[in-house]
Formats: C-alpha cells, sequence, structure tokens
C-alpha cells in the first residue's frame, strides 16, 4: 500500500506520516512536499524505512499526477485552498483522495465532483482530521441509534496554553481565516452566517481541561452534518472551539492586525513590489510557530491528563422518547488525531472500504471500528446517554 | 499684513485657513501647497477675496528662500519632517513663524532669531501648543514648579495622513530616543507603553489609559518653567493603541533587512506602507482632543495643586474628523495672529510657554468653542 502525503512536512502532515509509518497496512509512504529540507528533517525523526521524500509543486499538475502515480492514496495535508486542484489531479491520477476539511465553503464545492469520483472508480473523504472528521463521526455513531434529531452540537476543547503564550498550533492562513471568516450555523433548519468570534458559551469538559470559554468558528462539519441527516429532521448544527487553542491574547491580536487591513487579499504596491496584506501577515506570523520536531515529539503528559476533548452532543428521539449523547474523544496530544485520523482513512480508501463517489465521514466511515483504530494512538472516544429514568 | 500657510490644504492645516478666513484681520492670506488643485479649491470654496493658492515644493529649499520674503508670518502646517527646513529658512529671510510640533535642532536657530528681531514658535498645536499654555497658566500662579504632568488623548485614527501616521509609529517605536521624562535634574528614557495609568478626559472621549509619549513639553519646560520634575503621557483611540501593542508584541517594528518577492524592504517599512494604503486606518468611531495638565507646586510655603482641561463641541457640531483637527489647526491660526499684532513680545526661536500669554491665547480659543477649566486644591 502507498499513500502519498502531500505537505507531509508540515505541522499536520507530519503526524500522519508518523501514523502511516507505523502501521503494517502501509508499505510505502510518500512525503510530498515543497519544503525539501524540512521533508528531510521529518524522515529523518520518523526515521522508517518506508518513508521516500519528493519535491511536489502542485501548480505544475503534470509534474503532481506523475508524483502520484502508482500511489493508492493521496491524503491533502496543506492549506484547504489547494482541496480542489489536489482533487481534480487524483481524479487523473486515479488515486483516492483524503483531506483535513475545507472549511465548509470549500467543502460544499468539493462535493459537487461526486459523480466525477463516482465515474472514475475512485473516492473521497472530505475532511477527516480530528475536527472535522472526529465529531462527524461521533455524530454518526449517535444517529445510527436515534430515530430523530434535533440538534448535533461540536465542541472543541483544547487545553489553553499560558495567556503570554504567543504561538499557532496549526496553519497561519486557516487561523487568519478562521479569525476573519463569519461562522456558517445551523439553526431552525437553515443555514446562516454569524459574525466571527460570537455565541460564546462555557462548557464542560473531562478533567482536567474543566470549563472552557466556547465560541463558533467557521468549520466544514457544519456543511455537511445537517445534510447527510435531513431525513432525522436536525435543526441545528454548531461547532465550538477555544480560540482554536491558542491564548485569548494570541487571537485578539491577530485580529486586531486584521482589522486594521492586513486580513486585505487586494495587492498594493509597497516600493514597486505588489503584495497582498494577508499573505504578508502570514509570512511575518510564520515565525511564531513552533518547530516541526514539536509536533512530530511524544506527548508531555499521559492520560488521564487530557490536552483536549472533542465532543459532539446529539440531541434526538428513539422510540418517542428524548434522548441525549454525548460522545468524547479525548487525547493527551491535541495534534494527534488530526494526523492519526486521516491516516487511518487513507488506509480504509486503499483498502476499498469506501465505495466510489465524494463523501463527508459521516456518511461512507463506520464509527465503531474507526474508534478502535484511534484507539492504538491512545485516542479515547466515551460515549454517555441521557434520558428519562 | 500679509500670512502665508505652508501646507494650507491639508488635513489639519486646512482648518487653520478655515480660521485665518473667518477670525484674522490679514490683508492677505495665501495657501502654500504641493496639492495646487487642493489650494485652488479650498479658496474657490471659502471665496474670500484675501485668499489665494501657490505652488510650493517643501522639499526645495531654496523655493523657501525666494516665496518667504514679504510675509509678516510664515504658518508651517506641513508634516514635521519640514520643521527645521521651514524655521532655517525664516531665519535666514528674516519672517517670523510658527509650526505644530517640534525638533530639536529648531533651538539652534534661537541667536539668529534674536539677532533679526523675530520670533519663530515651534509646537503651536493641542499638544505641544495648548498644553504648553495650560502649564504657564498653573505656572504663573506658583512660586516653586514641583511636577508638570501633560496627558492627551488624540482621537483619530493612525493614519489620516502620511505625516500623523509616522507620528503614530514613532511615538510607539521602541528605539524612539525622545521618550523621555525629566525628574531631578535628568532625563529618564522610558520604553514603549511604559507609566500606563487612567485619566478622566471627560466628553466623548471619557477615562482611558495612557502611557509615556516623546514630546517637546518634557525637554523645554524644565527650563523654561523651572519644573523640577515633568511628564508626557497621552493615547490614541482604544483600537489605535491595541494596534501599536500588538506591533510591538510581535516584533514587527524591527528594521533588519529582508528579502519579500526579491526585493530588500524591513518589517517597519512594509507595516508603514500597508497602514498608509488599508482603508481601516482611515476609520475611528470618535474623533477628539482630550488635554489634561496638572501642575504641583508650592504658593507661599504651601502646596497647591492647579489642574487645567479642555472641552470642545463634539463631532456632531464640529462635523467629524475636524472635532480632532480643528484642536491642532485653531491654535495655530491664533498664534499667528498673536504674532503679527504685536501680542508676542519675546524673540528668538522660543517655545509657547515662553512666548504666549495664555490669557489672550485662552480667550480666543474660547470664541472658537474650545474651552479651558482650571481648578486648584490645596494640599
Amino acid at each position: 500500500m502507498r499513500i502519498v502525503v502531500l505537505g507531509g512536512a508540515g505541522k499536520m502532515g507530519c503526524i500522519a506520516v508518523q501514523a502511516l509509518a507505523g502501521d503494517q497496512r502501509v508499505s510505502e509512504i510518500v512525503i510530498a512536499d515543497l519544503n525539501l529540507e524540512q521533508a528531510k528533517t521529518v524522515a529523518d525523526y520518523i526515521g522508517s524505512p518506508k518513508i521516500e521524500i519528493m519535491k511536489v509543486d502542485i501548480n505544475d499538475q503534470a509534474g503532481f499526477v506523475k508524483a502520484l502515480e502508482g500511489a493508492n492514496t493521496c491524503l491533502n495535508a496543506t492549506v484547504y485552498y489547494t482541496n480542489l486542484p489536489v482533487m481534480e489531479a487524483c481524479l487523473l491520477a486515479g488515486v483516492h483522495y483524503t483531506d483535513m476539511g475545507g472549511l465548509f465553503h470549500t467543502t460544499r464545492k468539493q462535493l459537487e465532483l461526486q459523480d466525477r469520483f463516482a465515474e472514475k472508480g475512485i473516492s473521497a473523504v472530505l475532511g477527516m482530521g480530528s475536527a472535522p472528521g472526529v465529531p462527524n463521526l461521533q455524530a454518526r455513531y449517535a444517529a445510527d441509534r436515534l430515530d430523530t434529531i434535533q440538534s448535533v452540537k461540536i465542541y472543541d476543547g483544547i487545553k489553553p496554553p499560558p495567556p503570554d503564550d504567543v504561538r499557532f498550533t496549526y496553519a497561519v492562513p486557516t487561523i487568519v481565516d478562521e479569525l476573519t471568516v463569519e461562522p456558517m450555523v445551523f439553526e431552525n433548519g437553515e443555514f446562516a452566517s454569524k459574525p466571527p468570534l460570537s455565541g460564546f458559551e462555557d462548557y464542560w469538559f473531562e478533567a482536567p481541561l474543566g470549563m472552557l470559554p466556547m465560541h463558533l468558528s467557521l468549520h466544514s462539519e457544519v456543511a455537511t452534518i445537517p445534510i447527510s441527516f435531513k431525513d432525522k429532521g436536525i435543526q441545528e448544527c454548531f461547532f465550538k472551539i477555544n480560540y482554536w487553542g491558542m491564548s485569548q491574547k494570541t487571537v485578539e491580536k491577530v485580529r486586531v492586525l486584521a482589522d486594521f487591513g492586513f486580513d486585505s487579499t487586494d495587492p498594493v504596491d509597497v516600493g514597486g513590489v505588489s503584495v497582498v496584506p494577508r499573505d504578508l501577515m502570514v509570512s511575518m506570523l510564520s515565525g511564531y510557530v513552533p518547530p516541526i520536531t514539536d509536533f512530530l515529539a511524544p506527548p508531555k503528559t499521559q492520560p488521564p491528563d487530557w490536552g483536549k476533548e472533542i465532543v459532539t452532543e446529539i440531541q434526538g428521539t428513539k422510540d418517542g422518547e428524548d434522548v441525549t449523547y454525548r460522545l468524547g474523544t479525548l487525547t493527551v496530544k491535541g495534534a494527534l488525531p488530526t494526523g492519526a485520523a486521516p491516516a487511518i482513512a487513507a488506509i480504509w480508501l486503499a483498502e476499498g472500504k469506501v465505495v466510489p463517489g465524494v463523501y463527508p465521514p459521516e456518511v461512507c466511515l463506520d464509527p465503531e471500528p474507526f474508534f478502535k483504530e484511534l484507539e492504538e494512538f491512545g485516542i479515547i472516544t466515551r460515549v454517555s446517554v441521557t434520558k428519562k429514568i | 499684513m500679509k500670512a502665508l500657510v505652508l501646507g494650507g490644504a491639508g488635513a489639519v492645516c486646512s482648518q487653520t485657513t478655515r480660521d485665518l478666513v473667518q477670525y484674522s484681520d490679514f490683508d492677505e492670506i495665501v495657501v502654500a501647497e504641493y496639492n495646487l488643485e487642493a489650494a485652488n479649491q479650498l479658496v474657490a470654496e471659502l471665496g474670500d477675496p484675501r485668499l489665494k493658492a501657490v505652488q510650493f515644493d517643501a522639499n526645495d529649499y531654496d523655493s523657501m528662500l525666494k516665496l518667504f520674503p514679504g510675509y509678516d508670518v510664515v504658518i508651517n502646517g506641513l508634516p514635521w519632517k519640514y520643521d527645521l527646513a521651514v524655521t532655517k529658512a525664516c531665519v535666514e529671510v528674516g519672517v517670523n513663524g510658527l509650526d505644530v510640533s517640534t525638533e530639536e535642532e529648531q533651538w539652534d536657530y534661537d541667536g539668529t532669531a534674536k539677532a533679526k528681531d523675530l520670533v519663530f514658535i515651534p509646537g503651536v498645536g493641542a499638544t505641544p501648543g495648548i498644553t504648553n499654555a495650560m502649564a504657564k497658566q498653573a505656572a504663573d500662579q506658583m512660586d516653586e514648579i514641583d511636577d508638570i504632568q501633560i496627558h492627551f488623548a488624540a482621537f483619530r485614527c493612525p493614519a489620516p495622513a502620511p505625516g500623523l501616521l509616522i507620528t503614530f509609529l514613532w511615538e510607539f517605536h521602541p528605539k524612539t530616543e525622545g521618550r523621555v521624562y525629566y525628574e531631578n535634574g535628568e532625563f529618564h528614557w522610558v520604553g514603549p507603553f511604559e507609566g500606563l495609568k487612567d485619566v478622566d478626559f471627560g466628553g466623548e472621549i471619557g477615562t482611558q489609559e495612557v502611557c509615556y509619549i516623546p514630546h517637546p513639553e518634557t525637554r523645554t519646560m524644565p527650563k523654561s518653567l523651572g519644573a523640577k520634575k515633568v511628564s508626557v503621557q497621552g493615547c490614541f483611540p482604544p483600537q489605535a493603541m491595541n494596534l501599536a501593542k500588538t506591533l510591538l508584541e510581535w516584533g514587527l517594528y524591527d528594521e533588519e533587512p529582508f528579502t519579500y518577492k526579491d526585493v530588500e524592504i524591513n518589517s517597519l517599512e512594509m507595516i508603514h506602507q500597508l497602514l498608509l494604503r488599508s482603508p481601516q486606518t482611515k476609520e475611528t468611531p470618535v474623533w477628539a482632543y482630550g488635554l489634561v495638565v496638572e501642575v504641583f507646586g508650592k504658593k507661599n510655603g504651601k502646596d497647591l495643586k492647579i489642574k487645567l482641561w479642555t472641552q470642545h463641541p463634539p463631532m456632531s457640531e464640529w462635523g467629524g474628523k475636524a472635532a480632532y483637527y480643528k484642536n491642532i489647526a485653531i491654535p495655530l491660526s491664533i498664534g499667528a495672529q498673536m504674532i503679527v499684532r504685536g501680542d508676542v513680545k519675546i524673540r528668538g526661536v522660543v517655545p509657547p510657554e515662553s512666548a504666549i500669554d495664555p490669557k489672550i491665547f485662552f480667550e480666543e480659543l474660547k470664541i472658537r468653542g474650545i474651552e479651558v477649566f482650571e481648578e486648584q486644591e490645596w494640599l
């Protein structure tokens, strides 16, 4: 089994490479990246003979398609704007596809490729990181056990860093988007947009996380779950997170720059150079991303000192009675599921477990065996059911 | 009597031109502008026969020497980088003048200005400017001056005009040398966002957190008023303060060159250029100027505190941004009129507190809606 991890030298991609390297079903892993130096750092750190490195520029479609040849699955671990062109390349190469999310709007466009993937006989699982990904399967678990669904509420609780810790936990461009783009929610049976950083509520997570301030964020679970469970009458769906795992101060500072025009995508002329303010902001802030080996290092704590709990609360009815499912997926290392979950999906795709076409995880993956596989990484999923005595 | 208004159609100084038209007795008011079209438009709009527009490039020193002779006063409303050149030209030509900020080197022309029997007053705006007159007003009522604390709230956006963006960035630059307070015979350097405290400015500004800002009052008042301690603490609107704080904390004031798209540039320059072009740096919810001066001293051996503060009409009355600009522009106009009327007796290059009689100045401000209030407290 040969799996190409596009952006495999990146912050989330390297964890996927690490997860694949430790899996017996996988024989070859390609770190396909523009940054060869970092790819080598990642490969050296993991130290697996299965890993090879390829310099790939997705803007060179012919070269990229060639790099995909012979692979079973392409795991796209780059930023979400590349999702559509990468899927096009997978169509040309005849390779299965999975990614870590499309920030709602891109996911919608990706789903339009359903017929072309089905015709080609290849499959795509969209949004299969920790979130989106895990919450979709948590929702599916409950949906399989409910007659109707009223609401699906997703809470991604991350242990906050110290207040003065100015560091970015994942892709800076995505963080900038999540901060400045309006989140989408599904309420009263309709999609609606809300202001960025709104809808605050306190939510209790498993100790030691405790109560965290949660706010809305644009996420692709909300793009697909209301459609996937439409037949069960779903009326409400949202995704909330606590400052994307960063300190509130860091988030506020990015917001300040954005408020003064640094999130603009209209190029301006600076001393004869055309500069996109948003690109410049991303480039200036990228110095605050921890070194890549930090992402590959073993967890600093052991269970039950959890670093993250991804919770989905599904309210609905069974045999006419109100029932609430609460599924919580726990990990000591926040970034671990983001790499492990797509690695499992990539393997399942290669094994032919997903019928041809383009699907969100809740439609095409069986939750229980998936959670079992996550357990091998120390990622534990628990369920509690609330109903009348 | 003839007045020459440099940059007289600009964001701030067009309000000076308007004030001169409305209140002054000048026979001729000439607006000297690089942007002649803007000057012509202003002249046409105001429709006063005393007004005239001329083309002027402040980068061309010789053109100043040709233009200045024959005027009774040169009113410099240009960005601060031209202060020194304009002062030098005024002294060389033998014309009185004034401006709205201060460069240390301007004092070097004091001797020559005195010898030529002319006066040049740097810093006749809001702060420096009104604040100097406020401090002088308090100092005149005391035998000893222990501590002058000047506070301002400049409620404007970060980049209303190119010069004002440079001022904003410079005031919080970690390496700005002029950010000092004076105590015990020495100037003490402080970093950006040091000396934080809350000050109530009243009106639409309310209570704001201020910090040390590099301002000329700190440099001039130990000598001119014999103060033992002098400090200037100020603020911009909260959003702008957050911007400055963020730039500092991310290290974006860095001036180490780096290559971006094959062009060598540095972070500060890039930030400056982007802020200059961003539409969001041109707006702010409230435009206003708050000034509060507290002077501590002794009168007849007893400890006395005199507090002065200003109030001006709100945005709704003064027309949006003008509620900020007029606080700088009106003092400049009044100062020019006081020079020409003979209200300024001193000669040389002198700070406002030495040149301007606060009583006359405050009366003139009051006519235009800027009121100065005073409160005394025996400690």
